[in-house]
Formats: C-alpha cells, structure tokens, sequence
C-alpha cells in the first residue's frame, strides 16, 4: 500500500502540492487527474523519489521512504517519453536495472527473455529503441520496470505520445499486465476517458489539491465539487434564468450532463423553449447547441432521422430531469 | 527525498575537486593576478606609469593603428566575400557547386600558423607566385606581398569559415517562402536577396563579424609571418615588449587588448540575447537556389565566385605539390616537374625535424586529456548541483574565454619566472610543462561550452530512469551520462588537438628549448633560406591540413553536439 500522509511540494515559494492524504491499496489501478499544471505529476515525481517533498510522509508497504533516494525505493517508473537509453539494445535496457543489482549472467538472461515475452517484444531484444515503433517502446519501458520484480509501477502520461488506435491498444495492454502481474499502479492522466476506462480508483486534483478521489462511476455521478464536476465528464452549468424556470434554488450552482438534457416532443407542456444555436453528427450520438432563456445548454441524444433534420435555427422544447441535476452551495 | 540525502560526496571526488580548485587557483588566478600587479603595481607601488610609457611610444603607437586599421578592413572584405561565397552556395544557381564548396571550406583546415606559412609560400619572396608574376612584370619587388596589405588579403581569405559555417546554417533557415512573396510583389532576385534575405541574416552577419573582429584584433601569426620585419600589431608587440624585459608594458598592453576583447564578446552577447528573426510560417519552405537571370550578371558571379576558388585553393595545392617535390626545386620552380616522398621521410626519419612533431602532438595530447577531464568534472559537477561554489568554478574555468592569449601567456610567464608555492617551489618558465599547461586554459572555455550544451541535450528523463532501477550516482554517470556524451568528447578531443597541432599565439610566449612545438618551427622554416627547410615546413603543413581534414570530416559525419 503507498500512503500519502500530508504530503505537500513546494518549488521556492510557490506550493505545488498543498498537503495531501492518499492511500492507494495493493494492486489497485489508481489514477491520479487533473488539468495541466495542477500538480499530478509532482505527486508522482514525489512518491518515485525524485522530488523532495516540503513536507509529511509517504510509506510503502509499511516502509518509511520519504528520505531514501528514488534508487532504493523498488519503485518502477514508466516515462512520458519512455527514457529508453538510447545506446543501449531493448535487452540491455531491460538488463540495466538487474546488472545495477550484480545479478548473474544466466538470471539476467533468464529474466528479460521471460520479461520481453509477457510484454510481447521478445524479437525486439537485439534492436536499439529508435528501431522501435511508440507502443513497442512502450513495453521496453514497462518490461525495464517490470523486470526487477517491483510492486508498485508509476506511469507518467504514458500513453500521450501514441496514436489513437496504439494508445487504446495499450490501455489494454497496460491493464492486462497489471491484472496478470499483479503490481500497483499509480497513472497520471489529463485524459478523462483514458483514467475513467483504466482505473479502479481515480483523485482528481485541481491548483495542488486534492478535489475528490474515488471509483469512476462515483466521480461521475457524485461529484464533490463543482470543479470535479465539470472536470470528469461534460456538464451544462444551468444558468440563473434556467433554473428559476425550472424552480431551482439560486442561491446553489446547478449542473446537469448534456445526456441528461432531452428534445421534447412537440407540444409537451413541461418543456423549456430552446432554439438550436449549431449541431455536431457524431455518428452514433448528436451534439446538439441549444439557447434556453438566453442562456446556453448542450444536448447530446442519439443519432436518429427526427435528430437529422435539426439545423441552426429552428425552435425546440427541451426537458431537464431534475433529478440528474447536480447541485452544490455557492452562487451560481 | 531531498537532494543532500542523495549527494553523498565521495572520498574520489573530495580530492578531484581539490585538485581542479588548485588548477582554478594556479593556472587562472594566479596569472590573472600576476598581470594585473604587473600593469598597476610593478614595483610594488600602484600607479598608472606602464601607459604612459605605451602611450609615448611611436613604435606602440604605430602597432595598435595597424591592429586597429587591419581589423577595420578585414571586417570589410571578410564580410564581402563570405556572404558572397554564402550567397554563391546557397542562394544562386552557379554551376559546379561542389567544387566552390569543398574552395570554401579550405579555410577550415587551412588555419593560423600554417596558413600563414602557406600563403608566405606562394606570395613571399621567393613564392611561386611572385616568380611567375615577376617573369610578367620584371620590376615587381622581392617583398611586393607584405605590411597590412599581405595581411588583409590572408585575412579576406582565411576567415571566410566562420560565414561558412555559421551564415550558411542561417541562410537555410529562411523561409523561401518569403522569397516567393518578394518576387510574387515585383522583386528581383538580387532585390529578394538584398531586401528579405540580407536583413533575416542580420543577426548571423553581427555575430560573424565579431568573431571576425575578435581574430582580427588578436591576430598573431598572420602578421609575424607575412607583415613583414618593419609590420607590428599588438600580440606581436606584447611578444617583444616581454623579450625586451618589460613586462609591466607586455602586461598593460595586453590588458588593453583584454579590453577590447571583452567588448566584443559582450556584444556577441547582446546580439545572441536578441536571437534571430523567427517566421511565424508553421510550414517553412526550405531555400532555393535561384538562377540569375541576366547572362552579364551570370557571367560576372560565376567570374567571381571561380576566382576566390582559385584564390583560396592556389596555395593548398601548390604547399601539396611542392611537399612531394625534391627540395631544389622548391627555390626553383613554379610548379614541380618532379616528385618524390623524401621529405615526408626526413620528417619521420631525422630526428631535429621530427622532435617539433612529437613535441606538438605530446603537449596536444596531454593538454587535451587534462583539458577534457577537468571539463568534464566541472560541467557535470555544474549541472547536476547549482549552488555558488560550482557556478564559481564553472565561471572560473570559462574566464580565459574572455581573455585574450597574450594576456594568459604573459600571465603565465609571471607567475612561473621564479620559483612558486603553488608548484611545490618550482620554476616552470623554461620547462617542458608551461606550454600543455597554456594549451590545456586557453582549451577548457570551449571544451566546456560543448560539452554544457551536450549534458543540457541529454534528457534528464533518462538518468531518472536509471535511478529508479536502482542505479547509484556514479553508475549512472558512467553507464548513462557518459557513453550519450561520448560522441561530443571524442569530436572536442580531436577539435582541441587540431587546434593545438598549429596553435602560435601561446607557443610563441612560451616555447622553449625543451618543447619547441610544430608551430614554431613552421615560423623559423617560413623565415629560412634553405629549401631543405622550406620542404619540411611543406610536409607539416600539409600534416596539419591532413589531420584537420579528418576530424573536420569526422565532427561533419557524427553532428558535434547532438550526443547521440
């Protein structure tokens, strides 16, 4: 289990991560999410050990690290850009870490031709990594880790330099080792659909601190602030004379998923008065851009011929399940 | 995890920085100090009399106008001529550009002592050029190449590389583009050069120009070879005044020449700070070569562009031919008529014209092994620990970079005259040692200026990575650090070396009979009558031009500086 015991960063006087308390359990897939700049990888950089901690405690298993340096913590670090050496063949950099630890010649081999088969590059152990597409870098960056045999792997924004169709591969991938592995993962993301699909437990964090941390399906359907909110997942902020129509306290912000906004039949008496302001075809689903009492409101329904024919312009009515708001105290 | 948890200094270090803050201290500051008591305090009381001693003399006087007026013109048709060649190769459609390229990029290997050298050769007295045209024009004088226009002229030609290396990078970054609009708006081609091209280049013209100014101000052998006896700059002159046993003089004048120096580095300072002009194209359209279109005009740039060829590859080819040529006929022919390897074999074989040779590659050698290791502690020790104790020593190290030699050399001479403390007690003016030891601090500035760029080039990403598999400080810096810069310490190793195998300036202030190097001895051979003489100064200039050659080849094939 990693433990984050009011934990805070500082660079000089500006304080990166403000204290923090965050428990991670053992083999749990946990990612850590936020906007850029918000502090998510400082957070990372301090549990790998390569960022000092202003202060509290971060313990592994039990273990005390704060002080010891990132070589002797047994933490595996997965980089953005996969800090392969590049004078090195994909063997010899999955061989550093074991030849760092003076393992004998047969265990070494022995290791990495077992490593590279699971992480499914065992053709590639003679190449050099500019030979290597992105995703098979990818793996020599995991099976490097992998390896030595670490309980706990960080992945710092692994997955942003791939393309679209190797990154959803490697989603896969990532999740079938550490389910077959069996290791703890701590991932940094800006990427909402990447950390919901991934993770089993996500924090979201926002100016250094921590906003809310829990399953995906929580942060979505419960979320804990307004940031949060907005952040995991799109959401309509209902406007002041949106929610005085629908008899909402205005006092308190009221959100509202752009899912959970339907088109109303016509001549239904419950509905708000809309006109279309653009529409997006996303194929399966429509994007639709509405303008309700002045004030701007995204739809989003599935593809369908009554759905086709809207264009910017046309008069609708819409319906706001009041039970699927979202509110929160403060103004709106 | 704090950095002082992870910094633990080993014993190995503890000593090596002892030894290179004792270098700092001997070889940096002690000099520098030296000099400065020397041209404010020679007697031990401070005063200001060395200047107007310099200022009184007419001989003083005389050098710093010739430096002045020298460097004022070379500025002028170095310039002239390097964008002309940049424009030959780069913007103009000329025909046999590969030969124009490999004619300007003599210079490159064609440097200092031995240019000199080359060009007394073919210009001087008895150069085969001045035979040739004497048999045309009978009345032209013995010494018709000499004072500030012989030294002018090998200026224009020799220190075109700076364009050639610098404004022809810049030229390639121009968006064509540009060029395209200009003419797409009525321009003509020379106009588009002239109006968009010129005014993009600004910033590289500058920063060449002062590089041109620099070599300029503190040019040395040039002048002592082909100004001739009655011809004086200023290095020459802080030479003399020292061998005439006036070093505050030596010392205030080389002060002065720190000075202007300086100046000119602060300015290439500022001019780096302004950076260039950048495109806002996201889609930059690489430079094209534009065909001329007026035959006269054609005509006239391919005239030009053959002749400085000609000009610059004249005296390479001739010091070639005339080293396979039998000695006799050095004095007497105008091209060989034939050939033989005696020379070379007397260079190899004889012990007097082999020992500058092994003196030079000896003192190169151990100059830049030390230079290198030195370096290389300082560099890593600055990037990986900013604190006021590293930065210090980095600056110290960097500091002969803004000094000019003479000022080092005769700073040197100083301190290591009599016997001194910070050499266990010993005198080192005389010795084998002085000369590596001037080489090594006048090496170090650029050694460290490449091998700062590579350590800052090299992703800190991955020396992470291999801290956290487990990989200790020094691990990491041998397994990782290392073999990513190694392609750039191998490249400066040979850079430095090519450097010192012609290197005159230091040479000519602290060269003794224990380590008379090969510059020297190609200066005493380009002022000997004796065609024997004359043949081994060929056979080393062509040495020179040969090892330049393959580690010019070498940096251009592995990318100085991309730590691959």
């Amino acid at each position: 289990m990693i433990e984050l015991d009011e934990v805070s960063v500082r660079y000089g006087s500006h304080e990166a991560v403000r204290p923090m308390n965050l428990k991670i359990e053992t083999g749990e897939f946990f990612t850590l999410l936020g906007p850029s700049g918000c502090g998510k990888t400082t957070i990372l950089r301090a549990i790998a050990g390569f960022v000092p901690v202003a202060s509290g405690r971060i313990t592994i298993d039990g273990r005390d690290v704060t002080e010891i340096p990132a070589e002797r913590r047994g933490v595996g670090m997965v980089f953005q850009n996969y800090a392969l050496f590049p004078h090195m063949t994909v063997a010899e950099n999955v061989a550093f870490g074991l030849k760092v630890a003076r393992k004998s010649g047969k265990e070494i081999s022995l290791a990495v031709n077992a490593v590279l088969e699971a992480t499914g590059i065992e053709r590639h152990g003679r190449k050099k990594p500019a030979e290597l597409s992105g995703g098979q870098q990818q793996r020599v960056a995991i099976a490097r880790s992998l390896v030595m045999g670490t309980r706990v792997l960080l992945f710092d924004e692994p997955l942003s330099n791939l393309d679209a169709k190797v990154r959803e591969d490697m989603r896969h991938e990532i999740k079938r080792l550490q389910r077959d592995v069996g290791f703890t993962s701590v991932f940094v993301t800006h990427d909402q659909e990447e950390a919901l699909s991934m993770s089993d437990r996500l924090l979201v964090i926002n100016a250094g601190r921590a906003e809310q941390s829990g399953t995906a399906r929580e942060l979505y359907h419960s979320p804990a602030t307004p940031f949060v909110c907005q952040f995991v997942g799109a959401a309509n902020e209902i406007g002041r004379n949106l929610a005085q129509a629908l008899g909402l306290d205005t006092a308190r912000r009221h959100f509202v998923r752009p899912e959970h906004v339907a088109l109303a039949r016509e001549g239904d008496p419950h509905g708000v008065d809309a006109t279309v302001a653009d529409v997006d075809y996303l194929g399966s689903m429509t994007r639709v851009f509405l303008e309700a009492l002045g004030e701007p409101l995204q739809c989003q329904v599935l593809s369908d011929p009554s759905v086709d024919q809207l264009a910017a312009g046309m008069s609708v009515k819409v319906n706001l399940s009041c039970e699927r708001i979202l509110s929160f105290d403060g103004p709106s | 995890m704090r950095p002082s948890g992870i910094s633990r200094f080993p014993l190995v270090r503890s000593a090596l920085l002892v030894v290179v803050v004792w270098c700092a201290a001997s070889f940096i500051y002690a000099p520098i100090f030296s000099v400065l008591r020397f041209a404010f305090a020679p007697g031990g009381d401070i005063g200001l009399g060395a200047i107007g001693e310099l200022a009184g003399s007419r001989r003083v006087r005389t050098a710093i106008v010739n430096t002045f007026v020298v460097t004022g013109l070379s500025i002028i048709t170095v310039n002239v001529i390097g964008i002309f060649q940049v424009a030959v190769l780069e913007y103009l459609k000329v025909g046999g550009r590969g030969f124009l390229r490999f004619a300007y990029s003599t210079p490159l290997i064609f440097v200092s002592v031995a240019a000199a050298t080359g060009y007394g050769f073919v210009y001087g007295q008895n150069g085969t050029l001045t035979k040739l045209l004497q048999s045309v024009w009978p009345a032209l004088p013995n010494d018709w190449f000499t004072g500030t226009l012989a030294v002018v002229f090998a200026h224009t030609f020799l220190l075109t590389s700076f364009h050639f290396l610098f404004l022809r990078a810049a030229i390639r970054r121009v968006d064509y583009s540009t060029v395209e609009a200009a003419r797409g708006l009525g321009a003509s081609s020379m106009e588009a050069f002239v109006r968009v091209v010129l005014p993009v280049l600004l910033p590289t013209i500058f920063a060449t120009t002062l590089l041109v100014t620099y070599k300029s101000l503190g040019s040395f052998a040039i002048p002592s070879v082909l100004g001739g006896r009655r011809f004086d700059m200023v290095t020459e002159l802080i030479l003399t005044l020292n061998s005439l046993r006036r070093p505050d003089m030596a010392a205030m004048l080389s002060i002065g020449l720190g000075l202007a120096v300086i100046l000119c580095i602060a300015a290439m300072q500022y001019v780096e700070r302004r950076g260039s002009y950048v495109g806002g194209s996201k889609t930059p359209v690489p430079i094209e070569r534009i065909r001329i279109a007026s035959p006269v005009v054609n005509l006239a740039v391919h005239a030009a562009a053959y002749a400085i060829a000609v000009i610059q590859l004249v005296p390479i080819a001739l010091v070639v031919l005339f080293s396979f040529a039998p000695a006799r006929s050095i004095a007497t022919e105008v091209l060989p008529s034939s050939f033989t390897l005696q020379n070379y074999v007397t260079v190899f074989s004889q012990s007097t014209a082999f020992v500058p040779l092994k003196n030079s590659l000896l003192m190169g050698a151990s100059a830049t092994m030390a230079g290198l290791m030195i370096s290389l502690f300082v560099v890593n020790l600055a990037h990986r620990h900013t604190n006021v104790g590293t930065t210090s020593l980095d600056l110290s190290f960097m500091a002969p970079w803004i000094l000019p030699v003479p000022f080092i050399a005769i700073g040197l001479i100083l301190t290591y005259d009599e016997p001194n403390l910070l050499v266990a007690n010993r005198v080192l003016l005389g010795g084998f040692w002085i000369l590596p030891i001037g080489y090594a601090v006048v090496s170090i500035p650029i050694m460290m200026r490449f091998l700062r760029a590579a350590f800052f080039s090299l992703d800190p990403a991955l020396n992470e990575a291999a801290q956290s598999l487990g990989a200790p400080a020094f691990y990491r810096f041998l397994r990782v650090t290392v073999p990513l810069v190694l392609p750039v310490m191998i490249l400066i190793t040979g850079m430095t070396l090519n450097v010192i195998l012609s290197e005159y300036s230091m040479s000519a202030f602290l060269f003794n009979v224990n380590n008379k190097p090969l510059s020297i001895a190609l200066f005493e051979g380009a002022r000997s009558a004796n065609p024997e003489q004359a043949a081994i100064n060929l056979v080393y200039i062509s040495l020179i031009m040969a090892f330049s050659l393959g580690i010019i080849t070498l940096a251009d094939r592995y990318g100085l500086g991309g730590g691959k």
